[in-house]
């Protein structure tokens, strides 16, 4: 899979707690508990099941123009993650 | 339904407004409640609270009783263990009121401090530590935890495994306790006379680690961080609206917490008392 030309969507199941930039994920299908920090938030806020990663860091980068070196090379690996945790799925 | 009390047959264990009552025609299952569970066994007279029975025969206890937590078979040399684990999870399945959380527990300088650990990462051998800097035992194993961010801990004997036996038998400050410890399979179980059994406010919430030889580290954990960790020792999550994270959130809110990786006890002990002396605690 390539994160970048995949959309990615919300699992079903799962309840969100927002604690301000940090955001804590269960799945009830397996009681686990996942924690995103501020990085892993925002890229699992913007899974709307429409944008492809690529559109993600494009919407990054543009938001924090600074960060771009940081943002390209992190968000497909927080995309990876988030499906290997089953928080988000791609379609 | 009521049913009749009978002192030599029956015991009713309460803890966080649950109740459990057990039965058993063998008299060291009803010996074993009471080295157990002592501050928490309350009158059985008229309670009508779920049943867990033992029977003995030659080769095992047999339990039986409503819910999926119940061991239906007992090697006879692990029964003060295995009883214990089963009432202490019947009592956690009935809640829907608390957090129920697997930590310790203990009172310092009128500070509730709430110790809260996977198995295996020295949290038993860590309190009995701390019961000789002059803290008070609430728990090893079990806190219900209220909105108020108070809790209760489930007063059972320390939990010691055969790698920490070696540690604890040197605490001069448990000798007594350990003239009256059982061995139940690879448990030491060391009764705790003192226990502080009123409800307690939480100061503050430590996620310790021993690791062999390692310096002494402090991470100030976030709101999340902390809340993700509480959640992983969440053991009534089903019974609770969102599972429970609503409330581990508001409680992590609410108390500083901190990781913690130390090799020596010692500085565990130098760095709660600067904690205590410090403004970082409720």
């Amino acid at each position: 899979m390539d994160p970048l030309s995949t959309c990615f969507q919300h699992q079903q199941q799962l309840e969100v707690e927002d604690t301000g930039d940090e955001l804590l994920i269960y799945r009830t299908g397996d009681d686990s508990t996942y924690y995103l920090n501020g990085t892993a938030a925002l890229v699992w806020r913007l899974c709307d099941g429409q944008r492809r990663g690529a559109d993600i860091v494009d919407l990054l980068v543009d938001a924090y123009p600074d960060e771009s070196v940081t943002i390209r090379s992190q968000v497909p690996e927080i995309l990876r993650e988030l499906t290997e945790r089953g928080v988000v799925a791609s379609i | 339904m009521s049913h009749p009390s009978n002192p030599a047959t029956e015991r009713v264990v309460g803890f966080a407004g649950q109740r459990l009552r057990l039965r058993s025609a063998a008299p060291e299952v009803i010996q074993a409640v009471d080295f157990l569970f002592a501050p928490h066994v309350v009158d059985a007279h008229a309670d009508d609270s779920p049943g867990l029975d033992v029977h003995r025969t030659a080769e095992a206890y047999h339990f039986t009783g409503p819910g999926d937590c119940t061991p239906s078979l007992v090697r006879l040399d692990v029964l003060d263990v295995v009883l214990s684990q089963t009432i202490l999870s019947r009592l956690v399945e009935q809640d829907a009121c608390h957090l129920m959380l697997h930590a310790a527990a203990l009172e310092c300088a009128g500070r509730g401090i709430l110790c809260v650990a996977a198995a295996g990462c020295g949290k038993t051998t860590l309190t009995a530590w701390l019961l000789g800097d002059g803290c008070r035992y609430l728990t090893d194993e079990l806190v219900a935890i209220d909105t108020e961010v108070t809790m209760r801990g489930l007063s059972r004997p320390l939990n010691v495994k055969a790698s920490g036996l070696d540690l604890v038998r040197d605490f001069p400050w448990l000798a007594k306790d350990l003239a009256r410890a059982r061995t139940s399979g690879q448990v030491t179980l060391i009764p705790r006379g003192d226990a502080w059994l009123s409800p307690l406010p939480i100061s503050a919430l430590i996620f310790p680690r021993f690791t062999a030889n390692a310096e002494f580290a402090v991470e100030a954990l976030t709101v999340g961080q902390c809340a993700a960790s509480l959640m992983s020792s969440l053991l009534n999550a089903r019974n609770l609206p969102k599972h429970g994270l609503p409330r581990a959130t508001a409680l992590a809110r609410q108390v500083p917490a901190f990781a913690l990786r130390y090799g020596r006890l010692t500085d565990v002990s130098s760095w709660l008392a600067n904690l205590f002396n410090g403004q970082e605690c409720r």
